[in-house]
């Protein structure tokens, strides 16, 4: 599904030049973002406030309420704004999860190359082969269903990536002539890590880590689309949909509208990561 | 007649300050041979993409192409597909990268012949063996068959000729056709374009960064500089009166293996700074795991030493290994057998296991200036890292001050400190790179083809520094270098190898007045002369190294005119006649003056 919006987005705005690709979305997701902090604080009614005259009513500037309501007679535009705020964080906290980790074991097992690089990736080939899903869900039903689960199950599928492409990376600097440099004056091995291959291979990881993002929230989503994800009265936009689709009939816009929002943040981030990827691809700067 | 005339050629790129080439006019007549010389960023590349239609597309072009009366410039591809390879063609530099490495050659030059419909379909194959045939590749049914990466470097060029010539054009541009090939490759590859200009009447423009290539090719010579067309005019004339400062210049940069030899360090009777005896490097491909490794050797057994203040060259060509043993002295190549020692004290066979005061030491500077800098560092950061790894309790003004100061010595300005390595001209990268070794006051500087990348005058002057930090430090150098002018120019003693072995070591100055190895004379031979009124030479050594591993009995036989029966089966060792070493049978009695 990830592909299928990355596919969409190159289709559609191929004729957007990179840097205007970044701009829009980074302003979209800064719009976005400041909405899911602020939004819920401006409105007189909570996430959680059941009113039980009010349920189902359809969007309206009456007291505020401009999402309208669900079947409990919630304010669905402070729950929106706040399952964004759970979901962005969700989406954030995994990828930079998945990106320390990711980072560190990549580049650790490509530059120290051999036995210890085989090794370390033969044990992320075993991580891959567990069906992670599946594992997920026995997670959240055997223990108590918290963020904090989520945000841990989604890192350790991403950092799997994460170290591939780092380790790829890594393979192809350590051979360069400055690393070797830096070996021959002495540098620790790894002090040459971190000070030398790691900047190095930021471009690219900004890059995967805004691809990724988007790739988390999807986990998300589903997770809560199949009541695993976040606990109720907390909410998400996945968790949001799922409302929305068995009330599809009766009241549309509990569906609409959390959908259009997780649409635009998933597009977002796309735009964002293949203009970035457009920007920092070497053979794209002028000579 | 005039087959091609450029008027006011002017090509810019949005951003850049001034156009890469500026209101550019000449001609080219039916079958001349015009040179088209400059430093890189000279424009000289740009000018035959832009004559072909081939620059990118927010290259802004202005002025006119026109080929036999016809203004290419701005024709759609339809129409420039009718003067491409059929009337135009054009060599590039790097034939790895030229050739589609997924079709044969073979299918690469039938695809040619069919586009342009040359010949017939079933004749094609034909065609194909004569093109081969005629660019010097002799065995042409399997170099038909044969992907590029099979193919040696020299032959891949001369591949990469027989399709720019399979249209029979008027006119061939070859635009650094030599640059990616070792001497003795480039003396044949020029000798192939001159043979087929006589034979066939093909007007060649030949593109070239070295003045000796174009005194010995080209009748008639442009000198670029920033885009601009400094002078043009007969090249016997521009060597001998250059109007421009600036050709001067170039000309006064070339190193010529006639000037004279440094003078010789005086005996210090101390023993040497660093040894080297019998030295070996394998390598074997462990790709796969535990599958049969197959193992070639790259080192076989070389011996040496390096005094104090003194410079030893190592010379021969891609694949002699003199690379390898540059690596394997530092520490970076995986050392087979035989020691290394520096001061006396014998050296682990890697860096990692090598204590910090030997690393101090034996420092290295490479080939490519901008990637041995790390390109996420500030220049001051990259200086002072040695410093600060080496000596951690100086306070940060130390720092400061000993970075500083090594960037004056080697002739650069504080305000670079600030910069990143991309920001640095080449020759500036490489003072960089040199800043950072001698930050340490090593004893031993290794200079792995330190300025192979860097245009004449560049390259001159970083020559004349690593001489003048010698005189003032004692520094001892090791030049691993395939260009014996450069050799001439700088070292005290040369190694000469090939296939992994010495196969002479001789003085600077008795290598030049005497050699002794047919090896070492054919790298005299290809060296391209910077003076036209001596023609063209023939190319030396028939044939070239093949993949096929090491010959047995002395390895250059296959290559070698004074080869007898026993030098096919039994090795030469080194053997000292007049003050040299010299591995071959025949060293005695033949004469290579």
């Amino acid at each position: 599904m990830n592909a299928w919006f990355a596919l969409a987005g190159a289709g559609a705005f191929r004729h957007l030049h990179g840097g205007a690709a970044i701009r829009v979305s980074t302003g979209i997701l800064l719009i976005i973002a400041a909405a899911a902090l602020l939004g819920p604080m401006l409105s007189p009614h909570d996430y959680f406030d059941t009113d039980f005259e009010q349920r189902l009513k359809p969007p309206t500037l009456d007291e505020g309420r401009l999402f309208g309501t669900d079947d409990l007679g919630r304010d669905l535009f402070v729950r929106t704004l706040s399952g964004t705020r759970i979901t962005l964080l969700v989406a954030v906290v995994a990828s930079f999860v998945s990106l320390a980790i990711g980072v560190a074991y990549g580049a650790i097992a490509g530059y120290a190359g051999g036995k210890i690089d085989a090794f370390m990736m033969r044990i992320v080939d075993a991580l891959y082969a567990l069906p992670f899903i599946f594992l997920v869900i026995l997670l959240m039903v055997a223990f108590e269903r918290n963020v904090l689960l989520i945000f841990v199950a989604i890192g350790a599928i991403n950092w799997l990536d994460m170290a591939r492409i780092v380790r790829g990376q890594t393979l192809s600097l350590k051979h360069r002539e400055f690393v070797d440099a830096a070996r021959l004056i002495g540098v620790p091995p790894v002090v040459i890590v971190f000070r030398h291959i790691v900047p190095n291979l930021l471009g690219v990881v900004v890059v995967y880590v805004t691809l990724t993002i988007p790739q988390a929230i999807l986990v998300e989503s589903f997770l809560s689309f199949l009541g695993l994800g976040v606990q109720e009265p907390q909410t998400s936009l996945g968790a949001l949909v799922n409302d929305g689709v068995s009330q599809m009939e009766r009241a549309p816009w509990m569906l609409l509208i959390p959908a259009t929002l997780l649409a635009a943040v998933l597009m977002s981030f796309n735009f964002l990561g293949d203009g970035l990827r457009d920007a920092l691809d070497p053979r794209q700067r002028r000579r | 007649m005039t087959l091609l005339e450029v008027k006011g050629l002017t090509i810019a790129y949005a951003g850049a300050r001034e156009p890469a080439v500026d209101r550019l006019s000449f001609a080219v007549n039916a079958g001349e041979s015009l040179g088209l010389v400059g430093e890189s960023g000279s424009g000289k590349t740009q000018t035959a993409l832009g004559i072909l239609g081939l620059l990118p597309p927010q290259a802004k072009v202005g002025g006119q192409v026109l080929f036999d009366g016809v203004d290419l410039l701005g024709k759609g591809v339809k129409i420039l597909n009718r003067y491409r390879a059929r009337r135009v063609a054009m060599v590039f530099q790097d034939p790895q990268q030229a050739l589609n490495p997924y079709l044969t050659i073979g299918e690469q030059l039938r695809r040619v012949l069919l586009e342009h419909r040359i010949v017939r379909a079933r004749d094609t194959r034909q065609r194909a063996f004569e093109l081969l045939r005629r660019v010097g590749l002799p065995d042409a049914e399997r170099q038909y068959r044969a992907w590029p990466h099979q193919l040696s470097g020299g032959m891949r060029q001369r591949a990469m000729i027989a399709l720019a010539l399979s249209c029979e054009p008027e006119l061939l541009i070859a635009d650094e056709p030599t640059t990616a090939l070792d001497v003795t490759l480039q003396a044949q590859v020029l000798q192939l374009l001159q043979k087929l200009r006589a034979e066939s009447g093909i007007a060649l423009m030949l593109i070239t960064h070295d003045l000796g290539v174009v005194a010995g090719n080209c009748g008639r010579m442009l000198v670029l500089h920033h885009g601009r067309m400094l002078e043009q005019g007969l090249t016997t004339t521009v060597f001998q009166s250059p109007v421009q400062e600036i050709t001067r210049a170039m000309l006064a940069a070339t190193v010529s293996v006639d000037d004279p030899a440094p003078p010789a360090p005086a005996a210090s009777g101390s023993p040497p700074v660093l040894s080297v005896d019998k030295l070996e490097v394998t390598f074997s491909d462990t790709r796969f795991g535990w599958r049969p490794q197959t193992a070639h050797s790259a080192v076989r057994g070389v011996t040496f030493s390096l005094g104090a203040g003194e410079t030893v060259a190592v010379v021969g060509e891609s694949g002699s290994g003199k690379t390898t043993v540059a690596r394997a002295i530092v520490g970076l190549a995986l050392k087979g057998r035989g020691t290394v020692s520096l001061s006396g004290e014998s050296l682990a066979g890697r860096v990692r296991f090598r204590p910090l005061d030997q690393r101090r030491d034996l420092q290295m500077v490479f080939q490519d200036p901008v990637a041995s800098l790390d390109p996420a560092m500030k220049v001051g950061r990259i200086i002072a890292e040695p410093v600060e790894l080496h000596e951690p309790r100086l306070g940060r003004a130390e720092y400061d001050q000993r970075v500083v100061a090594v960037l004056g010595r080697v002739g650069l300005d504080d305000s670079l400190l600030q910069r990143f390595p991309h920001e640095l001209s080449g020759g500036q990268a490489q003072r960089v790179a040199i800043a950072r070794a001698l930050v340490l006051e090593p004893k031993v500087l290794i200079c792995d083809e330190a300025v192979v990348a860097l245009d004449g005058t560049v390259r001159r002057a970083v020559l004349d520094l690593l001489q003048a930090e010698q005189r003032r430090s004692g520094l001892s150098l090791l030049f691993i270098t395939h260009d014996l002018a450069v050799v001439r120019q700088i070292s005290h003693r040369v190694l000469v190898m090939y296939m992994g072995r010495i196969c002479e070591h001789a003085d600077n100055d008795a290598l030049f007045r005497r050699p002794r190895h047919p090896y070492t004379r054919a790298l005299m031979d290809a060296v391209p002369v910077a003076d036209p009124t001596r023609g063209p030479r023939p190319a030396p050594g028939v044939g070239e190294v093949s993949s096929a591993g090491i010959p047995s009995g002395c390895a250059f036989h296959p290559r070698c005119e004074y080869a007898q029966p026993r030098c096919r089966t039994e090795r030469p060792e080194l053997e000292r006649i007049d003050g040299s070493d010299v591995a071959c049978h025949r060293a005695g009695e033949i004469d290579l003056r």
